[in-house]
């Protein structure tokens, strides 16, 4: 049965989707064809579905006859120095061409050197060297793909002395100079602000904004060392509410993006990731209705 | 100043050795100390691999208990990093780990579990059978169409998510055991072995005991050796063999994914 007779299946709407998980897979492929807030897209960690065959294939196989797909990566390591681990990328493609999904990303940051896997999101150091080793490796992903890719700007917990860029910048040089697109993820965004004492406006307000193809929302957790607060990214709670209007503010500068709530830790029920996609429907709608005012008045900000 | 090469080489090492003292000097401390900063991330990777391990190793994990899983899995790590980013398929090595790791010396029935747990893992990630789509399973059809006399050269091309295991330890009802809904009984791990199959169907990973002539008799034919040679080999081995129920089993569970026949001599 296809619930959402109107929906394009091939793009992805300027909407909120949520993170798919095994979990909700049974939910999801029984949902009442009346639901009046339908999830309008979904996520997937390409690496779920590059196993050969089994229960995961099948039921991504069923939902995505449904729904506009996003795939996004957390192993192809762009930033290594080593070299791609090609097998890894001919997996990343042939999940890609199976699935056909309408958006694909993957990481500004490294997990893998020396041929072992840290499956962890380290972050670079920002210099020219490290500019080109992932500038190529973005080049060679979007060549071999035969497609864009969004790259998401990282969340973390230091900093390298030898670094003589920012981050926003690094970013945009990325951009600029290997024509991918960007994943805002805005809780990353708050979490490395305050990490690093950085001012979250000034870092929104010199990203190359309309490069911005797609928003994360996540959940983090804080802990203390000898007193000093740090935000880990966890994916594992709802969305601070300083998050929320960090996403409000986000919107006022870039305009509606396709939203994504991430929740990969003590994953919730299907309703709450639905309650959570809900309140981004809310302030996208908001800037929807202030973007058809700029239409009619002229109003620029 | 360090090559990137060099930084993520030193990194990388400080983690899987746990020797902060390899990066610190690189890390700007800013208002802790480099060493501490090093510490999140080292914690990071050993908690998400070691999330990783138990997610593949769900029994292990409730037979020794999460907290000394948790030590366990960050020894693991420490001998066996993972080698790509599959983690679906992290802790290949866990049955010849716990072989050697001497803290479960006294449970050597663990790295049959763990083998166990790891084939299941295959099975279910394993290839799909071409026509698993159509449920429909192999059509018993294309057998009819072979001449009686030519049955002693099929080959049966099982499924390819199909996975045989032995162990001299009952390690099948430990497994059951330990499922959800099935806690509390307590197994004699002197009672026996075990000959065990595991395959897909209808989206779910299949363990069945067998014995052991019928444990032989596929495990020939996975080989791919034709059904006459093999029915031969395992009839001498095993006079009582039933080859007609063998059959029957291995049409009952649908395990073929494919037929073809051998040149004949």
């Amino acid at each position: 049965m296809s619930a959402s007779v109107d929906m394009d299946r091939d793009s992805i709407p300027v909407s909120a989707g949520v993170g798919l998980k095994p979990q909700h897979y049974g939910d999801i492929l029984s949902r009442d064809p009346h639901d009046k807030s339908p999830i309008g897209w979904f996520e997937v960690h390409t690496e779920n579905y590059m196993g050969a065959g089994g229960p995961p294939h099948f039921y991504l196989e069923k939902i995505r006859r449904d729904y506009p797909l996003s795939m996004h990566g957390v192993g192809l390591s762009l930033g290594t120095a080593d070299g791609l681990d090609l097998d890894h990328l001919r997996g990343v493609k042939s999940a890609v061409d199976r699935y056909q999904p309408a958006l694909v990303s993957e990481h500004i940051s490294w997990s893998s050197a020396g041929g072992k896997f840290l499956n962890d999101l380290v972050p670079l150091p920002y210099t020219p060297e490290a500019l080109r080793v992932i500038c190529r490796h973005i080049d060679q992903v979007q060549n071999f793909l035969g497609r864009q890719i969004l790259v998401e700007n990282p969340s973390s917990y230091l900093l390298f002395k030898s670094s003589t860029m920012d981050e926003p910048d690094f970013i945009n040089e990325i951009l600029a100079k290997s024509g991918c697109g960007l994943l805002l993820d805005v809780n990353n965004v708050f979490v490395s602000c305050q990490n690093h004492g950085w001012n979250a406006d000034d870092y929104l307000a010199k990203l190359t904004a309309d490069s911005v193809g797609e928003i994360h929302l996540a959940g983090h957790t804080t802990r203390k060392i000898r007193g000093k607060t740090l935000r880990i990214d966890d994916h594992g709670t709802n969305v601070c509410h300083e998050v929320w209007a960090l996403y409000d503010h986000c919107l006022s500068l870039m305009g509606p993006k396709p939203t994504l709530i991430e929740w990969d830790n003590n994953i919730p029920s299907l309703k709450t990731l639905k309650q959570e996609a809900e309140r981004a429907n809310m302030i996208l709608k908001d800037h929807h209705m202030g973007e058809s005012q700029e239409g009619i008045y002229g109003i620029t900000a | 100043m360090a090559s990137l090469h060099e930084l993520q080489d030193n990194f990388s090492r400080a983690i899987l050795e746990c020797n902060g003292e390899l990066i610190t000097e690189d890390v700007l401390p800013d208002g802790l100390t480099a060493e501490e900063r090093y510490w999140i991330y080292r914690n990071n990777s050993y908690l998400t691999l070691g999330l990783a391990l138990a997610r593949n190793f769900p029994v292990l994990c409730q037979l020794v208990g999460q907290r000394f899983f948790d030590h366990m899995a960050e020894e693991y790590v420490k001998k066996y990093p993972p080698e790509n980013a599959l983690m679906m398929s992290y802790g290949a090595s866990m049955a010849d780990f716990l072989g050697e790791f001497n803290p479960v010396a006294d449970l050597p029935y663990l790295a049959d579990v763990a083998r166990l747990e790891h084939l299941w893992t295959l099975c279910f990630n394993g290839p799909d059978c071409f026509n698993e789509e159509n449920a429909g399973g192999f059509d018993l059809r294309q057998l009819s169409k072979i001449a009686p006399e030519r049955f002693n050269d099929l080959i049966l091309n099982f499924l390819p998510n199909m996975q045989l295991m032995s162990s001299v330890y009952p390690i099948v009802d430990i497994w059951r055991a330990n499922q959800e809904g099935c806690r509390g009984e307590t197994i004699n791990i002197d009672c026996g072995g075990c000959y065990l199959l595991l395959f897909r169907r209808a989206q779910a990973v299949e363990i069945m005991a067998l014995d052991q002539a019928n444990y032989d008799f596929l495990d020939r034919i996975r080989q791919g050796n034709a059904l006459g040679r093999a029915a031969e080999e395992i009839i001498e081995k095993y006079p009582e063999f039933d080859l007609q129920a063998a059959l029957q089993n291995i049409l009952h569970n649908e395990l073929i994914e494919s037929i073809s026949e051998a040149e004949t001599e």
